[in-house]
């Protein structure tokens, strides 16, 4: 009997190991993965005020963006995408023109990286994405035109691109969204911010440029 | 000693179980829930930028808002979230929310995921 005791308690205590083992291993391989180099490239919860609201970020999934081609999914349609990194938030911020100085707004903010096998594919998808503009499958009073930012910083940290101004209505108000393209070798970013049309909305578009170029 | 050795058996058995990973205990759920949205955000590009509430489950229905003044909040907007759409009609995971809900409405916590709400199938 004490034998058989004995025998029982070490089969458990065997048991116990193994299965505590490949417990800790399998917690070890969900924590080791590597992270994806492309996240630290959008934007980072701490490049954004402390009251954003929503902000969330995961690796980019071919049905992200269904429906018509727009600037956001056609990259994902360019031949060497190799993989994608989006992030998005809520900008809150204070309304500056006349009629609603003062009050407070927030624009939505979304930035993704796309990754190419190599540069001339990267450029490929930049220029779809700017030839999306001048077809008019976009709201029928959409006035697109070239939007200001920082060229000389961009350049100087070996980022070439365009920005684009669309200002339309819709749901009886105008809104604007800003949109920057920039390649960087085999990488694309994109940057959208969406809002109402005030002065503040450009700053924070001219704001985030200026993070993403530099990261 | 008879005692100590059935104890120790035990103690052997209890951290047997306890040592086993979560999720071989866990089932995997499969059917309708009510839950609230994991994201709100830009959807998609239809002629102008369309924001939903993103939901973990098709065929999304009996929607409502949690956040401040609840569904009554959203009368003015699209004929008040019961009438909202789902996007993409056949699979319904993205509840369509009005831009200007989601901007002029914001400090209701509009922009707020988990003041989404929904029955969704998980």
């Amino acid at each position: 009997m004490k034998k058989r005791l004995l025998w029982l308690a070490t089969v458990f205590l065997v048991l116990s190991i193994i299965i505590a083992g490949s417990s800790v291993a399998a917690l070890g391989r969900g924590h080791g993965q590597p992270e994806n180099p492309l996240a630290r490239r959008v934007l980072q919860k701490s490049d954004l005020p402390e009251d954003s609201q929503g902000y969330y970020a995961e690796q980019l999934t071919a049905d992200r963006f269904p429906g018509p081609p727009c600037p956001a999914n056609i990259p994902l349609q360019v031949e060497g995408f190799l993989d994608g990194y989006e992030m998005n938030a809520w900008y809150p911020f204070v309304l500056q023109d006349s009629v609603s100085q003062g009050k407070q707004s927030v624009a939505f903010v979304l930035n993704v990286v796309y990754q190419y096998r190599d540069k001339v594919q990267s450029a490929t998808a930049l220029e779809r994405q700017l030839e999306w503009f001048h077809k008019q499958d976009i709201a029928m009073d959409a006035k697109a035109e070239q939007a200001g930012y920082d060229e000389s910083l961009a350049a100087a940290n070996g980022v070439h691109g365009s920005a684009m101004q669309l200002t339309y209505s819709q749901e009886d108000h105008n809104w604007v969204t800003y949109w920057f393209f920039g390649v960087e070798g085999d990488t694309l970013m994109l940057l959208m911010v969406d809002g109402l049309p005030d002065p503040a909305t450009q700053e924070v578009f001219d704001t985030l440029v200026a993070t993403i170029v530099q990261r | 000693m008879r005692k100590l050795k059935l104890v120790s058996v035990l103690v052997l058995l209890a951290s047997l179980v306890m040592l086993m990973p979560g999720a071989s205990l866990a089932q995997p759920l499969q059917g309708w829930i009510t839950t609230t949205a994991y994201l709100v955000a830009y959807s998609h590009w239809d002629r102008g930028p369309h924001y939903a509430a993103f939901f973990s489950g098709d065929y999304g229905y009996n929607q409502h808002f949690l956040g401040i003044g609840g569904d009554a909040a959203t009368a003015p907007y699209r004929g008040g979230i019961a009438a909202w759409d789902w996007y993409p009609a056949t699979w319904r995971s993205r509840l369509l929310t009005p831009r200007t809900w989601l901007i002029l409405e914001e400090w209701r916590g509009a922009t707020l995921h988990y003041n989404y709400q929904a029955t969704v199938f998980h």
